[in-house]
């Protein structure tokens, strides 16, 4: 007998075996994926203060609001502008006459709205104005308007504009703030708008103030607000609310899981590896 | 060869865990919000208007009684002589929605001859004169205004402001008045009802004059005469006298800061 024929049966029977520990090794992975991602489903309807493998429920909360009303509600106006507006010696100088809010060459509004983000992960979000300018009800997709805007956060940061600089609102429409906010913190926002006196311009104030009595011109002010957790739900920004209780960072163990996965996931290749190289020298 | 392949192997199954693990993290579901709030306004109404209506006071020929016609300018431009009259209308409409003032800016030259004493060419002696007493102002003015403001539930109240003036003192008048219906200077609120309409008239009268002056025939042909002929009228020493009259308005609606 040669060994040839004898190493024949051994050969074939190897390869079943590293075709079996690769199946149980792949096995082994997606058992505990699986088991991470149902950890985190589970956890986010659970009480806050259950613990099931170090998963921490995540609690959402965002709100936005003014001083007026702790919330916008969709499709209901908020009160930006006036029907009427008195000038610096308390003279009143514009007056709507059906109540309706107005503006006129030397009125200027302010409108403060905050986020508040009740929950206990940080969030992501964006802000935004849109203007949209009518003549006789028709939108006009380019105009040429004296209404400047600014806006600024209550620390101070310009947003749109500057401390001594307006911005036209045919030119703020595509101004966007990105930035954070942090578990149980707020942020407010001013807005001013400005129709100047002396703008420079009287004959096209005029012709506007011709063409409302005419036809009818207004002007939409909109603030888009967008908020998404953050990838890291520790992180800071904004003013914290008072009285606001500490809370654990919801989903922070997703991170810590993803760590876990690959350290675990990495030792059980290299093991696997290790026995299949450790069996193949006996043979 | 054999450790090469087990290890590319275990490299390879951790390389698919890593990528995996990638692809499980962002399908993970994820919290997103969202808030909108607008306003509208409309721009206040201004739709102020002047109209003034000014360049027909005077006329280059008048007609009499009837159709005919009894004075005629010989070279187109327009004149005034006894017996002749005409008028101007200027006025201002809207409510605006805000505050405004108006101005009146007015300014005119009268006709006149200085006091003293001239020739009297209206008879034949050529040393016959006659004396004026005081400066002599052949055309007299008047100044009326219509309120809308008045003409609530019933007809425009039409109001006699100043008359038998001449065109300085329609200019101090228009100056300085601050009466209800107030003009240059005066301020109105939001929302006022700014219709108003003012009329200038004037008179060269016709064989009757309301000032103190006499002598007015024979003052009113010496300016015809000077005016025909300046260089053979005009007595040496007397200056001072004015031939032609004209006036000019200015009005302005200004929105109040």
């Amino acid at each position: 007998m040669s060994k040839e024929h004898l190493s024949e049966p051994k050969t074939t029977e190897r390869r079943s075996w590293v075709w079996i520990m690769l199946m149980v090794n792949i096995v082994f992975l997606v058992l505990l994926m699986t088991l991470g991602i149902l950890a985190l489903r589970v956890g986010n309807y659970l009480p806050e203060d259950t613990d099931i493998l170090f998963v921490v429920g995540k609690s959402p909360s965002v709100e936005f609001g003014d001083g007026e009303s702790n919330s916008w509600q969709s499709g209901k106006n908020v009160n930006i502008f006036q029907a009427s507006y008195v000038n610096g010696e308390g003279v009143t100088t514009v007056v709507s006459q059906d109540g309706t809010s107005l503006i006129a060459p030397g009125t200027q509004s302010t409108y403060r709205f905050s986020m508040y983000n009740n929950g206990n992960m940080a969030v992501v979000y964006q802000t935004d104005l849109d203007f949209t300018f009518k003549i006789g009800g028709l939108a006009q997709a380019q105009y040429q308007f004296p209404l400047k805007v600014r806006l600024y956060t209550q620390n101070g940061d310009y947003l749109i504009g500057g401390e001594s600089t307006w911005v036209n609102v045919s030119e703020a429409v595509v101004s966007a703030h990105v930035s954070q906010l942090g578990a149980s913190s707020f942020e407010t926002f001013t807005v001013e708008l400005m129709w100047q006196f002396e703008g420079g311009n009287d004959e096209l104030d005029t012709l506007y103030g011709d063409t409302a009595v005419d036809m009818g011109v207004s002007l939409t002010l909109g603030i888009n607000t967008y908020a998404e957790e953050h990838i890291d739900p520790t992180a800071k920004g904004g003013t914290p609310i008072d009285g606001a209780e500490s809370q654990e960072a919801g989903g922070t163990v997703r991170v810590l899981w993803l760590v876990l996965l690959l350290i675990f996931a990495a030792i059980l290749v290299f093991y696997v590896a290790w026995l299949m190289h450790k069996r193949l020298r006996k043979w | 060869m054999k450790k090469n392949k087990f290890l590319k192997i275990a490299c390879a199954m951790f390389a698919l865990c890593l990528i995996t693990t990638c692809v499980i993290g962002t399908t993970l579901a994820k919290y997103t919000t969202g808030g909108n709030a607008a306003d509208s306004a409309r721009i206040a109404k201004w739709g102020v208007t002047l109209d003034i209506e000014g360049d027909d006071m005077f006329h280059n020929e008048y007609t009499g009684t009837g159709s005919n016609v009894t004075v005629k300018s010989s070279d187109e431009l327009k004149l005034v002589a006894p017996g002749t009259s005409g008028s101007a209308t200027f006025s201002i409409s809207g409510t605006p929605e805000v505050a405004v003032q108006i101005d009146i800016v007015f300014n005119g030259v009268d006709i006149v001859l200085p006091a003293g004493t001239y020739a009297d060419y209206t008879t034949e002696d050529p040393d016959d004169t006659f004396t004026l007493n005081d400066a002599y102002y052949p055309v007299k003015f008047k100044l009326e205004q219509t309120n809308a403001a008045y003409a609530v539930g019933g007809d425009p109240v039409v109001m006699t402001v100043i008359e038998n003036a001449t065109l300085a003192q329609i200019k101090a008048f228009l100056s300085d008045y601050e009466g209800n219906d107030g003009y240059s200077g005066t301020q109105y609120a939001p929302n006022t009802n700014l219709g108003s309409s003012f009329t200038l008239s004037w008179e060269w009268a016709y064989g009757e004059y309301a000032g103190a002056v006499t002598n007015e025939d024979k003052a009113d042909t010496y300016l015809a005469n000077l005016m025909a002929d300046e260089a053979t009228f005009a007595e040496t020493g007397k200056t001072g006298y004015v031939l032609e009259t004209e006036y000019s308005i200015s009005i302005t609606v200004t929105q109040i800061d």
